[in-house]
């Protein structure tokens, strides 16, 4: 456990020197003028929009972080040979449980620090409110899962291309799944619902894990929702995580 | 014993593997479906930004984001909120935003103005979208014909005929538009208005099939007309209306029932009216 641990800090220390890292800081410092933009562009509710698009960017500069500096991370130490070393001395689940954590803390760093970016912006604009810290907690979560299908298809398959597309697809389908139920649950064909059905009890439920529809309104949410949250993050972070055990055990690498 | 022992632990792992995969897979789907279940409502934002400021976008991206405002409303849909006219005011604004920037996609009035159309109010804004937004693609038939549509579900046959006519008058237009125009005028009760409008078209037809189906509303509308006379002659006759058209029959006002062309038979409705069997 030590050696996880002690491998993942030295983990993250590696991923926030990326180039991918820094570029994504810069790149929400300027996603934040184009909010400032959309605030202006609304008549009303402009302290929403600002709230609302902010968060936006934090997402879609994390979701890129964690799927392209993923991949592209376990493809190098695949071409390098880093891999091969980290197998033999760690074992498959520990290396990981290490690649897994190391991103989920690179995460945590880019939150803190887009977190407090955002709090600023939205100081100096009047429209802060304490409760988008509970929306950055759902986005963590949300990450989570992302990092834990990146990891997962980054094993799967033997280009990253194909490991970045498979992850971005995943992450859409759980953001549409929800208006795909509703639309399906209308339609009569039973066998249809019954896929649809299935596809919404397996599928990552990302929309109800997101709290960012509470934030910009001001509101935190209850209790029970961040346990609620968390225990579901966590059971199907393990999940995706064995799942990822047994194929890398089998997979020829 | 070693191998044994050894070959017990490795299975004894897999076993606890499977055993922690099956309940946190367990854990998922119970959250899945039963605490976040899919009703579950939210609030959303209402903010969309104005078009005028979207006209400025290039071309090509203006295609792209009219595609994307176009799912986002049909997305909308199956959205829940609290009021049926606050969604439908929601949904026709994106399908709006949509519209202006590729006023190509005529499928956006259908949505927004036939579609979201469940009740009269819903009905009466699916006519006001349809209006407004008509000028983005004014040789479109399509779109006083959905108008026509709006007012026929509504129950107003005058403004659907008036609108289903203007819709006919278009190059590209189907024949059904002329051809259904009769039953409105019978919807309507003004059987008169119908003879007039296919004897118009009488004049103006050459194709034979046009000339077969004009023939046979014509009739069709004539009987009505016809009995509707005699009956008024009965009224003044007796003072008071007939039972049946067979009464009429039987007093002498008309010699016979005339056979309807179009539907199963004529008869006379508890408003004293000549309908037609369907």
């Amino acid at each position: 456990m030590k050696k996880i641990l002690s491998l993942s800090v030295l983990g993250l220390k590696q991923v926030r020197r990326q180039k991918l890292f820094v570029a994504m800081v810069f790149f929400f410092i300027l996603y934040l003028g184009f909010c400032l933009f959309l605030g202006k562009l609304s008549v009303a509710h402009a302290d929403k929009v600002l709230r609302d698009t902010g968060l936006m960017g934090i997402e879609i500069s994390l979701v890129i972080l964690s799927i392209f500096g993923l991949s592209l991370d376990f493809a190098r130490e695949r071409s390098t040979h880093t891999l091969d070393i980290y197998l033999l001395h760690l074992g498959r689940s520990a290396y990981l449980a290490t690649k897994m954590l190391s991103y989920i803390l690179a995460s945590c760093l880019y939150l803190v620090i887009s977190g407090l970016a955002l709090s600023i912006f939205l100081l100096l604009y009047r429209s802060f409110t304490p409760a988008i810290f509970g929306a950055l907690y759902s986005l963590l979560l949300k990450i989570t899962l992302v990092i834990a299908f990146t990891s997962l298809f980054a094993v799967v398959f033997s280009s990253p291309l194909l490991a970045m597309s498979a992850t971005l697809f995943i992450y859409i389908g759980a953001e549409l799944l929800p208006s795909a139920w509703e639309i399906m649950s209308r339609t009569p064909n039973v066998y249809e619902r019954g896929v649809i059905y299935t596809i919404y009890a397996i599928f990552p439920n990302f929309s109800r894990l997101d709290f960012r529809y509470l934030a910009v309104w001001g509101n935190f949410p209850s209790g029970t929702q961040i346990v609620q949250v968390t225990i579901y993050t966590l059971a199907y972070l393990v999940c995706v995580y064995l799942l990822n055990t047994i194929v890398l055990g089998k997979k020829e690498l | 014993m070693r191998v044994f022992t050894q070959y017990y632990s490795v299975g004894k792992k897999r076993v606890i593997t499977f055993a922690v995969f099956g309940g946190c897979l367990s854990v998922v789907i119970f959250f899945s479906l039963f605490i976040f279940s899919p009703s579950h409502s939210y609030t959303r934002l209402y903010f969309l930004p104005n078009s005028s400021y979207l006209e400025a976008i290039t071309p090509g991206l203006k295609s792209l984001l009219s595609d994307a405002f176009y799912i986002q409303a049909i997305l909308s849909l199956s959205d829940r909120f609290d009021s049926y006219r606050k969604k439908v005011r929601w949904i026709q604004r994106i399908f709006a935003l949509s519209l202006v920037l590729d006023p190509k996609m005529e499928d956006n009035y259908f949505f927004a103005g036939v579609v979201v159309g469940n009740d009269p109010p819903s009905l009466k804004a699916g006519i006001k979208f349809l209006k407004k937004y008509q000028y983005l693609n004014p040789d479109d038939w399509h779109i006083p014909y959905w108008i026509g549509f709006d007012y026929y579900l509504l129950g107003d046959f005058l403004s659907a005929i008036r609108y289903y006519q203007r819709a006919s008058l278009f190059k590209s237009a189907p024949s059904f538009l002329k051809s259904i125009q009769p039953m409105l005028y019978y919807k309507a009760g003004k059987i008169k208005l119908g003879i007039v409008f296919l004897e118009g078209l009488l004049s103006q037809a050459k194709n034979k099939r046009d000339i077969r189906w004009i023939r046979k509303k014509l009739l069709w509308l004539k009987n009505i007309n016809y009995l509707q006379e005699r009956k008024e002659e009965f009224q003044a006759l007796f003072g008071r209306p007939p039972h049946s058209i067979e009464e009429m029959k039987e007093k002498g006002i008309i010699t016979h029932i005339p056979s309807d062309p179009f539907g199963k038979g004529y008869y006379l409705d508890k408003n004293g009216c000549i309908k037609s069997r369907f």
